[in-house]
């Protein structure tokens, strides 16, 4: 249920944050504040925290200074693909000056990006979700240490020393969490590695030797080390400085160059993909790589689906067109899985939520963010008379972009 | 008890893999089976192979419940076990199957990111957590101890 009102240009966001702010600055923050003490969940894959002191100073301080008057509860906090995402709802709706201006790209102190969820008709804002790209936020949790430490070093007893030591554990916390993080991606390669290298070499050290087990697990080390290889480039993409680029592109294009990345696995995995990518496609206006990271989210998740199907054929069709209605461009993809139960249909979006061995519950979450990132939807739906599920998002193509904006 | 069966083997471990591919060696009937109940698919698909070098027998599993329903709990004696897990995690299934009187010697393994439970873990009668990446022979080691440790 993102915010569908009237987009407000950036510049008009930014001003009016920047009124904001400088009208609702100095009120009675740590009234408010105390409301997020400890109810903050900020999960990272493979970790959770509560109490997040920093996130407060960096996030909620700027957000609740913009909406005064709410009782706002942070949900998470979670790094994924570039960004990071940060999720609230209201437990009493905004009632201040928004004046039914919903910002679907407002900027808030750090660069980001926001989705509101806005109620038209009370016009009130009943939740939010704020994208940071992780760069920045970085660079601002250092600058933040190190300005803390030159306050420190420079300190007369003046200032207020009484949070410092929290917030620099804090802090040092997500930092850690982040390491931890990342040590836990790259373990699982790593362990596999070690054993498959073990077994190796007590297949060579057998009398007689079993070469060709040897060849085996040797040909399963290589490819856990291109698994290892994988998540540093991952990573690499999740700090590089990457802003969130538009272009004019070809869903069809971008969805075929997914396709050829896939070939092998769906090869390995026994599917039989088709796709049929609607012809005189209207371009779209987004961002190549993010809209190519959700294909490839649905295209795994639907071949994860099908992992365990036996007792029928492993068919996935990819399918692109226009909607009935014009000025929206959809794209699918159909598979021949387990399907959906009516409770997971619910939960399927929501962050950490996950039915698949090994799945952390993120790409869903984090494609559906980008997906509304692009003004579009996403969606899923059970086989009508058939085993499986439809995945599929539709965005507005190029042109109704234009006349929105 | 099966002490006799594994007495020799795994102080000389390397003969696991000389009764590997000999049908008539009588070592093969009596292997001890390992199970391993892990979400991750490299661990499923190297481990047994490792554990077979050993001298073992090995089964493995996605998950809990699966290993719960697979009719070989009573055959295992030894259970290998990710920590973390979707559905019902490895502490959990330990639980479970000290509910049902199943007590199993239990290895957990785990990618690191929880590893301040591994204290609590190995004194609430867990034979070993390892871990990932751990070597063979601090695998080895672990099992020595769980076939050590009465059931």
């Amino acid at each position: 249920m993102a915010a569908s009102t009237a987009l407000a240009s950036a510049v008009d966001i930014e001003s009016f944050m920047r009124e904001y702010f400088g009208a609702w600055h100095g009120t009675d923050e740590d009234r408010i504040l105390s409301y997020y003490a400890d109810d903050a969940t900020v999960q990272i894959p493979g970790i959770l925290m509560q109490g997040r002191a920093a996130l407060r100073a960096q996030f909620v301080r700027p957000f609740i200074t913009a909406f005064p008057g709410n009782r706002h509860v942070l949900k998470n906090w979670i790094f994924g693909q570039n960004v990071v995402v940060v999720e609230w709802t209201f437990e009493a709706v905004h009632q201040g000056p928004f004046e039914g201006r919903a910002a679907t790209h407002a900027r808030v102190q750090a660069p980001g990006c926001g989705v509101y969820e806005y109620d038209p008709v009370k016009r009130q804002i009943t939740g939010a979700r704020i994208y940071l790209d992780v760069p920045t936020l970085l660079t601002q949790i250092i600058e933040h240490g190190d300005a803390r430490s030159r306050a420190e070093e420079s300190a007369t007893g003046a200032m207020d020393i009484s949070a410092t030591p929290i917030e620099h554990q804090d802090l040092a916390a997500a930092l850690s969490a982040l390491t931890a993080s990342i040590a836990h991606e790259v373990n699982q390669p790593l362990s596999g590695i070690i054993t498959n290298a073990s077994t190796c070499l007590r297949m060579l050290d057998a009398m007689p030797p079993d070469v060709a087990g040897a060849r085996e697990t040797a040909r399963r080390t290589i490819r856990d080390g291109n698994r290892a290889a994988d998540v540093v480039t991952r990573l690499r993409a999740l700090f590089s400085k990457r802003e969130f680029t538009l272009e004019s592109l070809d869903l069809n294009e971008a969805a075929r160059e997914v396709i050829a990345l896939s070939a092998n696995d769906f090869q390995r995995r026994c599917i039989v993909l088709r796709s049929e990518l609607g012809a005189d496609l209207p371009t779209v206006t987004g961002d190549r790589i993010q809209l190519q990271q959700v294909i490839l989210n649905l295209i795994r998740n639907a071949s994860e689906a099908m992992a365990d199907v036996q007792d029928r054929p492993r068919q996935l069709l990819i399918s692109t067109g226009q909607e009935q209605y014009g000025d929206h461009v959809r794209l699918s993809v159909r598979d021949t899985g387990v399907g959906l139960s009516p409770q997971s249909l619910d939960a399927l979006f929501d962050a950490f939520y996950t039915t698949k061995n090994g799945g952390m519950g993120i790409g869903l979450f984090i494609s559906r963010s980008i997906i509304e990132r692009h003004h579009g939807r996403l969606w899923a739906e059970p086989n009508e008379g058939a085993p499986g599920a439809t995945f599929a998002f539709s965005i507005p193509c190029t042109a109704a972009t234009h006349t929105n904006v | 008890m099966e002490s006799a069966a594994l007495s020799g083997r795994l102080s000389a471990p390397k003969a696991g893999g000389v009764t590997e591919r000999s049908p008539e060696d009588p070592a093969m009937v009596t292997r001890s089976l390992v199970s391993i109940v892990d979400d991750d698919e490299s661990v499923r698909e190297s481990l047994p192979d490792l554990l077979r070098q050993l001298g073992f027998d090995a089964q493995a599993f996605s998950s809990a419940e699966a290993f719960l329903a697979s009719g070989i709990v009573n055959e295992t004696r030894c259970l290998i076990v990710d920590i973390v897990m979707p559905g019902m995690s490895g502490p959990e299934l330990q639980r479970e199957l000290a509910s049902r009187r199943q007590d199993i010697p239990t290895i957990f393994i785990t990618a690191g990111a929880e590893t301040n439970l591994g204290p609590r873990l190995l004194a609430d009668r867990a034979v070993e957590c390892l871990l990932k990446p751990f070597s063979d022979t601090a695998l080895l080691d672990a099992l020595n101890t769980a076939f050590r440790k009465p059931t």
